[in-house]
């Protein structure tokens, strides 16, 4: 064995290990980053049952194309994603596809969270490799013809799937662009907030009008002072990101209630107020 | 006979007339009651969020109307009130002891409201207001209400 191969190969195996190391310590700045990106990402949400461990896999999704079950995302490395490495979630979070390369359905709002940063991708993996391994399998999703042809997946990843981060926008506030990223990214509120086209891609020309997923009324949240939040001011949106109250004092229901307690009432103001100054500027629809 | 029949089926007729309108009463004076709820809870929401006016004085007075009114909520859902222009769900006749451990979560949370507000600590107050919406309201609106069209 020539030197310079047995220097080039122990170059190589201490990279490696240095390598794995600096990613398994995850400074706690990085670990609070990441928990607050799981929070506003609403992880728990759809990965976790009623009464269920953390992040084991969720209830059903019932949405008009079927019914999804969201899987186990511990890092149990049979049956969550413990044996995925960083490349592999990342390629998860922006390309919609497994560590195999099988594309997901986009019940997994992979088209909003391609628009998160890499360093908040890489935060929010450190986050979640510190969440409790559970095993539990995951359940095949229940979906109707033409929806279950995994190759038609393919397609409509090609078609209607932009992997490209979030571009800021030069002639608007730094708040607004804050707020734009977190409710675009990994808030991901638009994957609810607008309507769908029958072959399930986000109807643009309506964004944030809201309309009917399975059993819930979506409210429209654009400015339009009739269908949407037109009359609301500042304070009202506030309130209900805080804690969830209406202007009329009642409080919202279903899973938005879900979203207000595991995400938006956990932000940073600053935060809350970015996501305020930004959907106070979207165009009546 | 005949006669004493047809007199027994218009009294019949006629209470269920009544049964009727008096049904849209109870929903109507519910609705008033419910109404008046939003109204106080969005008072409450003036000062401990908006902080625009009012006082924690104000709050525990409001959180003290709701803890009053609360425990009545059972009795304002007879059985058949779903019936009529109304978003009660008929599951709330299924499940009546929990509708009604329901009531009684909320009565403790809007005490524990009047409690906080009372101890003149803005952050507690402003946590309690929150469960209190969310738990207490939410915890009857979420399985026991029609979604808003």
């Amino acid at each position: 064995m020539s030197r310079r191969f047995r220097d080039a190969t122990l170059g190589l195996v201490l990279g490696l290990v240095l390598g794995s190391g600096a990613a398994a310590a995850a400074s706690p700045e990085e670990l609070a980053r990441g928990e607050l990106l799981f929070h506003i990402g609403g992880c728990t949400n759809c990965h976790t049952a009623k009464d269920g461990p953390l992040l084991a896999g969720g209830d059903p999704l019932v949405t008009p194309f079927g019914t999804f079950f969201a899987p186990n995302i511990t890092p149990d490395p049979q049956t969550g994603i413990g044996g995925w490495s960083e490349a592999d979630f990342l390629r998860a979070m922006r390309d919609g596809r497994s560590p195999r390369g099988e594309p997901y359905y986009p019940a997994f709002p992979y088209t909003s969270y391609a628009k998160m940063s890499e360093a908040d991708l890489r935060a929010l993996k450190a986050y979640l490799d510190t969440i409790p391994p559970v095993r539990r399998p995951n359940r095949p999703h229940e979906l109707g013809f033409p929806y279950n042809i995994r190759w038609g997946l393919e397609l409509w990843q090609w078609l209607f799937h932009d992997p490209a981060p979030f571009r800021p926008d030069p002639t608007k506030s730094e708040a607004w662009n804050r707020g734009a990223y977190l409710v675009l990214g990994p808030g991901h509120c638009a994957e609810c907030h607008t309507p769908r086209t029958w072959y399930g891609a986000l109807d643009q020309s309506r964004a944030f009008a809201g309309g009917r997923l399975g059993k819930e009324v979506i409210p429209n949240i654009t400015r339009d002072p009739d269908k949407g939040i037109g009359r609301w001011t500042a304070g009202d949106l506030r309130g209900l990101l805080l804690i969830g109250i209406k202007p009329d004092g009642d409080f919202v229901g279903g899973d938005m209630a879900k979203v207000v307690r595991n995400g938006t009432a956990k932000l940073p103001d600053a935060d809350r107020e970015a996501i305020v100054e930004f959907l106070l500027s979207l165009p009546p629809r | 006979m005949g006669e004493r029949l047809i007199g027994l089926g218009a009294l019949l007729g006629a209470l269920a007339i009544v049964g009727a309108a008096s049904a849209q009463d109870v929903i109507k004076a519910r609705q008033a009651e419910f109404k008046e709820f939003g109204k106080r809870m969005g008072a409450i929401k003036d000062t401990v969020i908006d902080k625009k006016g009012g006082t924690l004085a104000d709050v525990a007075a409001n959180a003290e109307y709701l803890a009053g009114k609360i425990p009545q909520i059972p009795s304002w859902f007879p059985e058949g009130s779903d019936k009529g222009e109304t978003r009660a769900l008929p599951e709330i006749w299924l499940n009546f002891a929990d509708f009604e451990a329901k009531a009684k979560n909320a009565q403790g949370l809007a005490q524990a409201l009047v409690v906080a507000a009372k101890s003149g600590d803005q952050g507690a107050t402003a946590q309690a207001f929150g469960k209190l919406g969310q738990e207490g309201c939410g915890g009857c609106h979420q399985p026991y209400r029609r979604p808003q069209n």
